[in-house]
């Protein structure tokens, strides 16, 4: 599987060193890749904007306890991730049915690149990615966006491994349906 | 035909210039918080220290007052037995005459030596000793 993070040469050892100029890289690379994960979770430009700024914070602050420099993306998407979760918390959302589809055996296909979208079809792509329950939008626009791993999915989620793959099965096989149409 | 992750990027590319600007605020905060310490370093460990006792004054000054008190205390008893003690242990002068007298007559009486009733009287050791031997 293509993982974008890993390929990459990122001057993480000299952000942990106190070097801006590498910090400013790192955050030049994935600011927009944050910013369309989080935009696509809380739908609110300037809740997605803070959450950004401040998982870029934490993550300046707290890169002594990044254990590999190879996994600093999904580690950044982790906190990221958690803001999230924490503005979920004060909505208060129920979650149960994501929950309910994560019993469920997953029949799952690895490939980021299945999906391809026609210019008529985007409008309703959106359309139905917004509709998916939270769970299961966060871990297919983890896939998406950054093409992370199911493991590293389930890292950045705080999610087992089995529930992740059931969630992703259950969100491609939505997606699917109205590409097939 | 796109990519979901090109279709994601493209509708917010609009959001790029506000990040940017997010990340060079971000960055130049980062790039003043190592300048700030840096100038504050020569008196870092003055500051330090001067804060650690500040924030143990009341600490401090309790610990202080309870060895003042524990000291106190412990002059007060040492000093207390010692000079009663040695008020008690120095006989009066009538004690310790009584005392001769009582030793006297036990050794006269030990010596088979006749036991003059009377005044004690101060005599050289010499004639003591031949008083003795005469009896």
């Amino acid at each position: 599987m293509l993982v974008v993070a890993e390929r990459e040469q990122l001057p993480v050892a000299q952000a942990r060193a106190g070097d801006t100029a590498a910090w400013d890289t790192l955050f030049r690379r994935y600011q927009l890749p944050l910013y369309v994960y989080v935009f696509e979770l809380v739908h609110d430009e300037q809740t997605s904007l803070d959450i950004v700024q401040e998982s870029f914070i934490n993550a300046a602050r707290h890169i002594g306890s990044l254990r590999e420099d190879a996994k600093f993306g999904g580690w950044l998407f982790g906190i990221a991730h958690q803001k999230c979760i924490q503005r979920w918390r004060k909505q208060a959302r129920d979650e149960a049915l994501c929950e309910e589809l994560a019993a469920a055996p997953p029949d799952f296909e690895d490939d980021p690149a299945e999906f391809l979208i026609r210019a008529e079809q985007e409008a309703e792509f959106m359309k139905l990615l917004n509709q998916l329950p939270l769970a299961q939008r966060s871990v297919l626009l983890l896939h998406f966006v950054e093409e992370f791993s199911l493991e590293e999915i389930a890292g950045i989620t705080g999610a087992q491994l089995g529930t992740v793959k059931s969630r992703l099965h259950y969100a491609k096989k939505a997606l699917r349906n109205i590409l097939e149409t | 035909m796109k990519t979901p992750r090109e279709l994601l990027f493209e509708r917010h590319r609009a959001a790029e210039p506000k990040l940017d600007t997010l990340r060079q605020k971000t960055v130049s905060r980062l790039a003043k918080a190592p300048a700030v310490n840096s100038r504050t370093r020569p008196s870092a460990p003055r500051s330090s220290w001067r804060d650690l006792l500040l924030s143990l004054r009341w600490h401090l000054a309790g610990l202080s007052a309870a060895w003042l008190v524990v000291l106190v205390l412990n002059i007060d008893h040492s000093q207390a037995p010692s000079s009663i003690q040695a008020k008690q242990n120095i006989p009066s002068p009538q004690q310790l005459l009584t005392a001769l007298r009582e030793n006297r007559r036990q050794v006269l009486e030990l010596t088979g030596a006749r036991v003059v009733a009377g005044v004690l009287e101060a005599r050289p050791r010499s004639e003591v000793v031949a008083t003795v031997k005469m009896a």
